[in-house]
């Protein structure tokens, strides 16, 4: 019987010795351990579309160990392929190591890549498990990896520079728009097919002109990395404008005004700045309280888009007004100038419908709108929707009290 | 009888164990057929379970035999015998795509760009333990499984609702056609097993009054958060759902502090990969106890389990394991072989069989207001009260 227990005693602790063995494997992942000597982290992607197919360009980020006493550097590489995807596995065979796409927090579209359709260009980082969906999209002029080649000011990565032109600050202030790759898709995966995303302009600090590209060169070199600084040809990243896709093509460039009450309609904003010219003298009003948002009625079966906004206005600079003068309540914003600040923002609306309707690219997402509340009339008008859209504007600004 | 779970543990077992497998796969594959209408085809059959399940624990107000006591007692001792091995088999069965769905899971989430099937292979050293303990363990470890479930589905409801946005179900049942949502409650029907499973915790629990409901609500309740979760879900990726596999581990991602702090949320999430893993040995066990009671050897001997109990266990993981690596890179062969062909296993047991308790319980004599009492053959209970 003692026998028996020392028995069971001695199979209960082989089975729990044998348990941690496995779970030991199990978060050890079978002891395959990463050596971050021969690893590398990709923050960001810029993808060009060359006559072969695809030039993309991989920021990544060195994992140094602390006990080094090295510092944080990075490096950039340029892989070719026919896809996507094979210009990616080139950089591996390039570099060594596999990149992990898993913080990619930003991929930037080349100029080129309008020529092709976005999702296609796109395709490999929505069949990726690896690559976040919530990282940023953003497209810019001219090459990608000479954008991301660019130092900004601060000597850092280009790629965080460029995220932070589009922070959520900027978004909250109407400035610049934030899109990731699930917004992206569904976007344009909506019965409006269309999308937007920041469209990245960069310009020197130092002259405040543009500046060429001075970056790693070809396929497989590297470059960037370092903390070194130069004045002359720091970067700076802005984000003012959107690109537009309708049915995954390239539609144009909003203008900041047009990006701007894009931004109004399609983010949360919280503090807007709007300068407005009343009698000739210039108004600088800060707009808060922000709702701002588009919504679809058919009326005799014609789409209106009625576009809504409302705010609490203040100003914060006036060239006739000075605070500084003793005026009592010089925040108060004036009725003719409340009326000139809507009208400004009503403009920029009239400017966007203008630009959407021209373009064929329904950014205030109409026909989707159209889909989910009047299905009968979307079977009806479905594909023609932008053409028989009538536009109201139901603009309010008051005065803070 | 032996009361082998309390009331608590049933309803507990109901809540937490019959949600947590339909959290992963079932999401993607419903807005594969139905799109943003996916709620309806498990609504449908959410609603054929609860009546089952509500049939079976009101049937347990009538007596407090167990299932295979009642088949014993009306068709004899072999059909009772076929019975056991039929259940074994299918909770068996009804462990394949649920263990696949796990392999995929634990080597997509957690082992980033490894996909071997070693990674898996420490399951089967848990499951042979846990499937060899019977219902007992089962219970007690639902009692911690459900409350960390729910603070964890919690945690996880909070951080998405942020981004959901409801507007992307719309328009309602206005695009998805009847074959669609019948291929969809198809595809989905290796999920549900509930039926069946209540039939199996029949008779082993000591039935006080209302207890009925109480099971029925905690089923119910489990199903509406399901339901929940898959309107959250659609709403939070719309287009992009039919390939969002592991629904509950990327269901929070969007929350803007984890660019800041991190995966946090992947805590929330391995406390429910915990539980999904209990609910996934779950049907190991019910199919070790039916073999058990096929054999008519006892489960358990106090605390250990019995060698036959243990015999059961190894054989049906080594089953399951030689399943899993014959289909290791077909997970959609198999998905496809439940969809199309073993889907009316699914109605057999845990829609058709779990009403008939009543056909049974008629069988045994009990009458209408009468309880049928007795145990499983050996050891008799309370005489008949009716």
């Amino acid at each position: 019987m003692q026998k028996k227990s020392r028995l069971q005693a001695a199979a209960r602790a082989a089975y729990i010795l044998l348990i941690a063995a496995m779970l030991f494997l199990f978060f050890t992942t079978d002891f395959g351990l990463v050596d971050i000597h021969k690893t590398s982290i990709v923050v960001a992607v810029g993808i060009d579309v060359t006559e072969e197919g695809y030039d993309v360009t991989a920021q990544a980020a060195i994992p140094t160990p602390a006990q080094g006493g090295g510092s944080a550097s990075y490096t950039q590489v340029t892989g070719s392929g026919a896809t996507v995807a094979e210009a990616i596995a080139d950089i591996n065979a390039k570099t060594g190591f596999y990149p992990k796409l898993v913080f990619c927090n930003l991929v930037v579209l080349g100029e080129s890549c309008g020529q092709r359709d976005l999702l296609t260009v796109l395709d490999y980082f929505y069949r990726n498990d690896y690559v976040p969906l919530t990282a940023l999209v953003a497209m810019c002029g001219g090459s990608a990896q000479e954008l991301l080649g660019q130092k900004p000011a601060d000597g850092g990565m280009s790629s965080s520079a460029i995220q932070r032109a589009m922070s959520d600050e900027l978004k909250n202030s109407a400035i610049a728009s934030t899109v990731n790759l699930k917004l992206l898709a569904q976007d344009a995966g909506s019965p409006s097919n269309a999308a937007y995303m920041p469209y990245v302009e960069y310009g020197s600090g130092a002259s405040g002109g543009t500046t060429t590209a001075s970056a790693s060169g070809g396929s497989g070199s590297s470059g960037g990395g370092g903390s070194s600084k130069s004045a002359e040809s720091a970067a700076e990243f802005t984000c003012k404008r959107c690109a537009a896709f309708a049915g995954g093509a390239f539609a144009g460039v909003l203008t900041e005004e047009q990006t701007f009450a894009l931004n109004l309609i399609r983010s949360n904003i919280r503090h807007a700045v709007v300068n407005a010219v009343c009698n000739g003298e210039n108004f600088t009003v800060g707009l808060k309280n922000n709702s701002g948002g588009a919504s679809l009625e058919v009326q005799s079966g014609v789409p209106v888009l009625k576009l809504s906004y409302s705010a609490l206005a203040n100003v914060q600079s006036s060239s006739s007004r000075p605070a500084a003068e003793g005026s009592a309540n010089s925040h108060l914003v004036p009725d003719e100038v409340l009326l000139s600040v809507a009208q400004t923002v009503r403009d920029r609306m009239d400017s966007l419908f203008d630009f959407c309707k021209g373009s064929g690219c329904d950014l205030f997402g109409a026909e989707r709108m159209l889909y989910m509340y009047y299905y009968d009339d979307y079977l009806n008008i479905k594909g023609s929707v932008l053409p028989a859209l009538k536009v109201e504007y139901d603009i309010k600004i008051d005065s803070v009290r | 009888m032996t009361d082998q779970l309390c009331t608590r543990q049933v309803c507990f077992i109901m809540a937490a164990y019959t949600a947590a497998g339909k959290l992963l796969m079932m999401p993607a594959e419903l807005s594969y057929y139905c799109g943003g209408d996916l709620w309806l085809p498990a609504l449908i059959v959410y609603v054929l379970q609860v009546a089952a399940v509500w049939a079976v624990a009101f049937a347990c107000s009538k007596t407090d035999k167990t299932f295979f006591a009642l088949i014993e007692g009306v068709l004899g001792k072999a059909a009772s015998k076929v019975l056991c091995w039929l259940f074994a088999l299918f909770f068996a069965l009804a462990a394949v795509l649920p263990m696949f769905s796990q392999k995929l899971f634990v080597q997509a989430i957690f082992y980033d760009t490894i996909p071997a099937l070693i990674t898996f292979l420490p399951f089967f050293v848990f499951s042979v333990y846990a499937g060899a303990k019977g219902l007992k363990n089962a219970g007690r470890v639902a009692d911690i499984a459900l409350p960390l479930m729910g603070i964890s589905l919690i945690v996880l409801f909070a951080m998405s609702v942020g981004e959901a946005n409801v507007g992307w179900l719309l328009p309602v049942l206005r695009t998805t056609s009847a074959s669609s949502v019948f291929s969809g409650a198809r595809f989905s029907l290796y999920n549900f097993t509930d039926g069946a499973m209540m039939l199996m915790l029949m008779g082993r629990f000591r039935y006080k009054k209302g207890d009925s409901l109480k099971i029925t609500l905690s089923y119910a309740l489990s199903a509406l958060v399901v339901l929940l979760f898959l309107v959250l879900f659609y709403s939070i990726f719309s287009v992009l759902s039919p390939d969002q596999y592991f629904a509950i581990s990327k269901m929070a991602i969007f929350f803007s502090a984890l660019s800041i702090v991190g995966r946090v949320d992947l805590i929330a999430v391995y406390a429910v990969e915990i539980c999904m893993l209990f609910a996934l040995a779950f049907y190991i066990q019910l199919s070790v106890t039916c073999v058990c009671g096929a054999l008519g050897k006892e489960q358990s001997k106090g605390r250990s389990a019995s060698p036959a109990s243990a015999v059961a266990s190894v054989a049906i993981n080594a089953v399951l394991l030689a399943v899993l690596i014959a289909f290791n890179n077909s997970y959609l062969v198999v998905q496809e072989a439940f969809g199309r062909f073993l889907w009316i296993v699914f109605v057999l047991f845990a829609f058709v069989l779990p009403p008939l308790v009543w056909a049974l319980k008629r069988g045994m004599g009990g009458g209408a207001n009468g309880k049928v009492s007795g145990g499983t053959g050996k050891k008799a209970g309370r005489p008949p009260s009716g």
